[in-house]
């Protein structure tokens, strides 16, 4: 397969944390005057958007938008004894649009209709079709003013609130309470995404991937990030969008001199 | 899949009646001034942070935040180091109609300070209100889970219940119901209430006036009764959020039973949002007629007269509203599936939570009034939703 760089989307935003984010950092330890349930921090202790949670969203709506989430276009990407545990989409179509920006791994994948019919099934390799990812998505790093003085006063910890929730029992009504941390509504994160534009066997890519990761931006706007967010949390909204593309011819150039193709408020306005 | 399933819509609340969701640690006697009819909220942060050098003024304060509370007046010690209330509280509530102020106050939820309802209140609620439309055999599990021998903890009493009838969150037809926290609500929409407990004894209704030596007390006369006293939303404001309520959360999927299977009521709705909206508008109503008998039966005419209120209200419902109670103080019946139970019910529960007060006769036999210029004004907690 023939694959030239013909150049690069830069997608630079904000994302603003309409509601409470809370991004768990996963280890769920304790430390000394810590909290139960913490949101994943970066090493100033501050915390962030990694650029896995978000593009692991993305990538997750744009399945079920696309299609994609059935039995047989499913692969098995972790599995618990003959149980497929988490489930992916993946496959050899080239002119799939989630594959395409999201990427394919290299090794055998053993499909979920493949796995529950026989979960020793050797799978099948994608190799053929696949190229390097389309899609980059950054850390977002918080930016610190958004947290402002006046919410800052009434925060529990430096950056962030904790949050307690109830269940309470159906037939008691006895309440079980739980606490978590999360990132306030209000907070807004420093994001860049890169869509690169390949020629793939002379076909150019043009403005297709791009088209398919704003569509990606609105599924996430009208669902959630992080965790609790049916109930609740991790409600985004892209702001401050501006959209730039680097041919590759730029690259050989010496200035930097590069002008937005697109800009807007936000997405509904792009 | 139609684009419209990824959608999520803008749900309105409506507040009805004063509508409370209680944040964490009650607010002490110490952390408010009382001006009038409203309380200043004093921000200890920039109190501190201001006066830090003012000669004796922190030693004083602390001097009698550490002794005894009953004796210590915030307001006085500002006023001796000339210090404005107003001008270090980080919010003013007025006081609605409140005649008996507690050492203590319930705060309201807050998100860095403002204040909104959180949707997992909201969706709670509603998870609450299915529970009361759910098929008999459904309803079984409940039933069954009263029958279990040994040791069993109240606090997870229905768990096992629960998962037979919603299986686990993974696999749980409300994985597909969601639902944001609202808008933030502006200070001036909120107020600060007075609620009483009526407790029916003997057949005769009484008001809560504490515990003396270990033992209730209940009065016939509300002013001689305890207030708990609340901040709360007020009657009018309208709040906003997002709600998705996709199709799998009522046809469900090869992973995920839906919730139309789980009803026991004949719902005509052709949308999902309309088909949890039919579903609400039916198990309140109910609920409401239940409500209006018991306060019928004890002569509670201001009650029974603004539940026909809000029979009135939901009867005019569209498609897309519904009406719900929600948090604070609105009793153990909107919580839980106890509006099934009967004495046989309520005598195994006893048995089982052996801490709480239950009268298999007349359980629950107490509600939470709230009082306006100390005479009995209205249930907290009833909103109006429309979907939109």
């Amino acid at each position: 397969m023939d694959v030239i760089l013909k150049g690069k989307y830069i997608i630079k935003c904000k994302i603003k944390a309409v509601t409470g984010l809370h991004i768990g950092e996963g280890n769920n330890s304790i430390e000394i005057g810590g909290i139960d349930n913490a949101v994943v921090k970066d090493a100033e202790g501050k915390p962030y958007i990694p650029g896995s949670s978000l593009k692991g969203k993305m990538r997750s709506l744009m399945e079920f938008a696309e299609g994609k989430v059935k039995d047989d276009l499913m692969v098995v990407a972790v599995k618990k004894g003959d149980k497929p545990e988490i489930c992916i989409h993946m496959c050899d179509d080239k002119e799939c649009p989630v594959c395409g920006l999201f990427g394919r791994n290299h090794g055998k994948h053993v499909t979920k209709k493949e796995f529950l019919k026989d979960p020793k099934a050797e799978g099948r390799d994608f190799s053929d079709a696949v190229i390097p990812t389309r899609l980059i998505v950054r850390d977002a790093k918080l930016i610190e003013s958004s947290i402002t003085d006046e919410m800052k006063e009434n925060l529990d910890l430096e950056w962030t609130e904790v949050k307690f929730e109830n269940n309470i029992d159906r037939i008691t009504s006895k309440a079980n309470p739980r606490q978590s941390e999360r990132v306030p509504a209000g907070a807004e994160f420093s994001a860049e995404f890169v869509v690169n534009r390949y020629e793939v066997d002379g076909s150019d890519d043009g403005e297709k991937y791009l088209s398919k990761f704003i569509k990606a931006m609105k599924l996430l706007e009208d669902d959630y990030l992080g965790g609790q967010g049916s109930r609740g949390n991790g409600k985004v909204k892209f702001v401050d969008i501006e959209i730039f593309y680097k041919d590759s011819s730029d690259y050989e150039k010496d200035s930097n001199d590069l002008k937005p193709i697109a800009t807007a408020p936000s997405l509904d306005q792009l | 899949m139609a684009t419209e399933c990824f959608e999520s819509r803008v749900y309105e609340i409506e507040v009805l009646t004063p509508t409370i969701i209680g944040g964490q640690d009650k607010i002490q006697s110490f952390e408010f001034v009382k001006d009038g009819d409203c309380l200043y909220f004093i921000n200890f942060d920039r109190l501190f942070e201001e006066n830090l050098f003012k000669e004796s003024f922190i030693d004083e304060l602390s001097r009698g935040l550490s002794g005894n509370l009953k004796d210590f007046n915030i307001r006085n010690v500002m006023t001796k180091y000339n210090i404005d209330f107003r001008r270090f509280s980080k919010y003013k509530l007025k006081l609605e109609g409140v005649q008996k102020l507690s050492r203590e106050i319930v705060p309201f939820v807050k998100s860095a300070g403002r204040f909104y309802i959180p949707g997992s209140s909201f969706k709670g609620a509603i998870r609450s209100f299915v529970t009361k439309a759910l098929k008999k055999d459904l309803i079984k599990h409940y039933e069954d889970c009263l029958n279990q021998k040994g040791k069993v903890d109240p606090q997870h009493l229905s768990s096992n219940a629960d998962k037979k009838v919603f299986s686990s969150p993974n696999e749980s037809p409300f994985k597909y119901l969601q639902i944001s926290d609202s808008s933030f609500v502006n200070p001036d929409d909120v107020a600060v209430f007075e609620i009483k407990v009526m407790n029916i004894c003997d057949g005769q209704v009484k008001w809560f006036a504490g515990v003396k030596e270990g033992k209730t007390n209940n009065v016939d006369k509300p002013e001689q009764s305890s207030s708990i006293v609340a901040e709360g939303i007020k009657p009018g404001v309208k709040i906003f959020g997002s709600m998705k309520v996709e199709k799998d959360f009522v046809d469900g999927n090869e992973v995920v039973s839906g919730l139309k299977e789980k009803i026991g009521i004949n719902v005509l709705a052709a949308s999902p949002a309309e088909f949890l909206a039919e579903v609400m508008r039916a198990v309140v109503k109910d609920y409401i007629q239940r409500e209006i008998n018991f306060y019928s039966k004890y002569n509670q005419a201001q009650i029974v007269s603004e539940y026909h209120k809000l029979l009135n209200i939901l009867n005019s419902l569209e498609q897309n509203q519904f009406l719900i109670q929600i948090g604070f103080s609105t009793g153990y019946l909107s919580k839980t599936v106890g509006i099934f139970f009967t004495k046989t019910h309520f005598e195994k529960l006893k048995m089982i939570d052996q801490k709480s007060r239950i009268y298999p006769d007349l359980f629950p036999k107490t509600r939470r009034i709230i009082f306006k210029n100390g005479q009995v004004y209205t249930v907290p907690g009833w909103i109006k939703i429309t979907i939109r």
